[in-house]
């Protein structure tokens, strides 16, 4: 266990955790069968932390974090986001939630192939009901940070998996969500492209982000400062650096 | 809330994904946008039929006065004792005791009409000859049948009372006898070996609709001319009148007319004749018949055009939000509500719908042609009509784009962002 984190180890208490889990258990049924995604798991995560998730293919990941991006419920349990009980409350609020609290990263990019870039950044802002001349000036910025401000107009087809990777960052903070969920960000990607994604994530991080990263990759957990490894639904170590 | 520039966003990017749509299913989406077009051209068809057509038909019986009713003696009858009796059964008695209020509470007014055997006679101009109906009236005649006067005067009182030779005459006599001469009032004719002078012209009337229902058989309303009846009754050595016409003082009350009249004259010769009469009631009725037919005919076609046509959006769009499960997931995990997923698929169906109800008022237009060209209705479309048939187009879109849109709504997006 490391005890060199500077902001949090010292003064907890006085924190607010941004993300916090408290026995949370989700299964899903498939004909019949029920399997347990998450069990009974907890976990507390403070501003700023940049967390990496690990573990086996069907460990839990993905349902970890769709249940933290308040994409799905969970069966039992209480997640708080910055204080804010978030599993039980009604769709508008939860799309309020994603739509400002939070950055989706996914290992498929999932940019909407019809749309430009410029588009595709555009529209966490146009369902925020950003005007569209500001949803234009924050797109291009966001897009100047990842580097894709020359490639406005391209669709996603004419761009590579880096790159759309990048856009897919861009469209992520376009926002200025205090949380950045990646689901294996870098799973799609070459090494040289692996790189210059988790420098932007750290870049992002050390702007005060709270990021949690899900991967199967050493060398891109290593960015973060905190490893969470999972099996079969539940965290069985939690490791600070 | 949206700015306007959003909704013009919103809507470019939903036509874009109409047009992609239109793309993807090409059959399936025309043969939905041509199942709304027509449905649409049936909307306006019916809706400009029933409305000029109701107008061109009633204007032209109202050409005849709705009003208006025939009183005459009933020669069809089985008793062949009765057929036998000589005699219209209206006298010139009769006609006075009316005129001088001895019956009839609902009658305004009253015209004798006094006509030889087969209606026609021969009308002579110098060397010029036409057969033309020859008609002897009252003076309230032309007030009852609507009848106007497009040069000179009407009859007055002293040429009916005086017997006075004068004549008014219609557009077809007109014609033939004095060809383009623009003035033929004040020229002198001859009926029968009367000379007579042209006083007025009478307006032409058109009997289009009542022609083709075969209301008037060949009969041609334009070529007659009229004369005072109490001249025409010397001239053919008669005290009778032939036909009563009658104007009752509104529309509902022309079957009490009838009665009222029937019972006057019945009571006068005590029952020695029985009397029809005609009236307008009748066609009033079967033009409504036709133009209800009309309605009913094209409502139920626009109807099952529709249905088809919305079921054919109905089913494009299910396909276009199974295809687009994981858009839909993207969409919801930055941000979009389930009512923004709503719209974008309610509004992509209105779409391809209203592009089937602007394609549906060409048509219509085209089929409002040829139906104009084919009944004689003078029909035209008016703004109010082609809002309502577009406002149909985007109902049937939204109604039929409402199942799918909310089954997207209703994704959850953690299911979508998994689809593959
Ligand atoms: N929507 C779902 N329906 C049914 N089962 C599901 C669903 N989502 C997840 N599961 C199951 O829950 C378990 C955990 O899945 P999860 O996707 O969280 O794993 P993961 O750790 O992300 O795996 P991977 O590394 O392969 O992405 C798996 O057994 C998976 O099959
Ligand atoms: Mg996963």
């Amino acid at each position: 266990m490391a005890f060199s984190i500077p902001n949090f180890s010292s003064n907890k208490s006085n924190v607010r955790p941004i993300i916090q889990l408290e026995g949370v258990s989700k299964s899903y049924t498939i004909e019949h069968a029920s399997i347990v995604a998450l069990n009974e798991v907890s976990l507390t995560i403070y501003p700023g932390e940049f967390v990496a998730v690990t573990g086996a293919s069907g460990s839990g990941k993905s349902t970890l974090m769709a249940l933290i991006g308040c994409l799905d419920r969970p069966d039992t349990g209480d997640i708080n986001l910055d204080g804010e009980p978030v599993g039980h409350i009604n769709d508008e609020r939860i799309a309020t939630l994603r739509n400002r609290r939070i950055g989706f990263i996914f290992q498929s990019f999932n940019l909407i192939p019809r749309l430009t870039t410029l588009q595709n950044v555009e529209l966490p802002m146009v369902y925020a009901g950003t005007p569209p001349l500001k949803r234009r000036r924050h797109a291009m910025i966001a897009l100047q940070i990842v580097g894709m401000q020359q490639r406005a107009q391209h669709t996603p087809t004419q761009l590579s998996g880096g790159q759309q990777q990048r856009v897919a960052i861009a469209r992520a903070l376009v926002n200025n969500p205090d949380i950045i969920l990646a689901d294996e960000p870098t799973g799609s990607l070459d090494a040289g492209n692996v790189d210059e994604v988790m420098k932007l994530l750290s870049q992002l991080n050390k702007n005060g982000k709270t990021i949690v990263i899900v991967t199967h990759d050493m060398q891109v957990a290593n960015y973060a400062q905190r490893t969470l490894y999972m099996r079969d639904g539940t965290i069985i170590s939690d490791i600070r650096r | 809330m949206r700015t306007a520039a959003d909704w013009k966003e919103y809507l470019g990017e939903s036509l874009a994904q109409a047009m992609l749509a239109l793309k993807d299913n090409r059959q399936r989406t025309l043969m939905s946008i041509i199942g709304v077009a027509v449905g649409i051209a049936a909307v306006m068809s019916v809706g400009i039929v029933s409305q000029g057509g109701r107008q061109y038909i009633f204007s032209e019986l109202e050409s005849f006065g709705l009003k208006t009713l025939w009183v005459y003696r009933d020669r069809d009858q089985k008793n062949s004792l009765d057929l036998a009796r000589e005699g219209s059964g209206i006298t010139n008695e009769d006609y006075a005791a009316l005129l001088t209020g001895g019956c009839c509470s609902t009658v305004a007014r009253f015209s004798a009409v006094v006509y030889p055997m087969d209606w026609q006679a021969s009308i002579k101009l110098g060397s010029l000859q036409v057969r033309a109906n020859v008609e002897g009236v009252d003076t309230e005649y032309l007030n009852i049948n609507n009848d106007q006067v497009s040069q000179g005067r009407p009859f007055s009182t002293e040429d009916i009372k005086r017997r006075q030779a004068v004549v008014l005459i219609g557009e077809s006599v007109r014609k033939s006898l004095f060809n383009n001469h623009p003035l033929p009032v004040g020229k002198t004719l001859r009926i029968g070996e009367t000379q007579f002078t042209v006083i007025g012209l009478l307006k032409e009337k058109r009997r289009d609709f009542l022609t083709s229902m075969g209301a008037t058989q060949e009969f041609d309303v334009n070529n007659r001319v009229l004369i005072p009846y109490t001249l025409f009754q010397q001239m053919l050595g008669i005290q009778e009148i032939q036909t009563l016409q009658a104007e009752v003082l509104d529309q509902k009350k022309i079957n009490p007319g009838i009665a009222e009249i029937q019972d006057f004259l019945s009571k006068q010769h005590r029952g020695r004749y029985k009397y029809r009469a005609d009236s307008m009631l009748e066609w009033t009725q079967t033009a409504n018949r036709i133009v209800y037919g009309i309605t009913f005919i094209g409502v139920l076609a626009a109807s099952v055009a529709l249905f088809v046509g919305g079921i054919g959006i109905m089913n494009i769009m299910s396909t276009a939000v199974i295809e687009r499960t994981r858009e839909i997931g993207i969409r919801m995990a930055i941000g979009a509500k389930r009512k923004d997923i709503l719209w974008q698929f309610l509004i992509e169906a209105a779409l391809i719908s209203l592009i089937g109800g602007l394609l549906g008022l060409l048509l219509g237009a085209g089929v409002l042609v040829i139906l104009a060209r084919w009944t004689g209705f003078p029909l035209q479309a008016d703004a109010v009509l082609i809002l309502l048939a577009l406002l149909v187009a985007v109902g049937v879109g939204l109604a039929s784009g409402f199942y799918p849109a909310r089954r997207a709504a209703g994704m959850n997006p953690v299911d979508a962002l998994r689809y593959e």
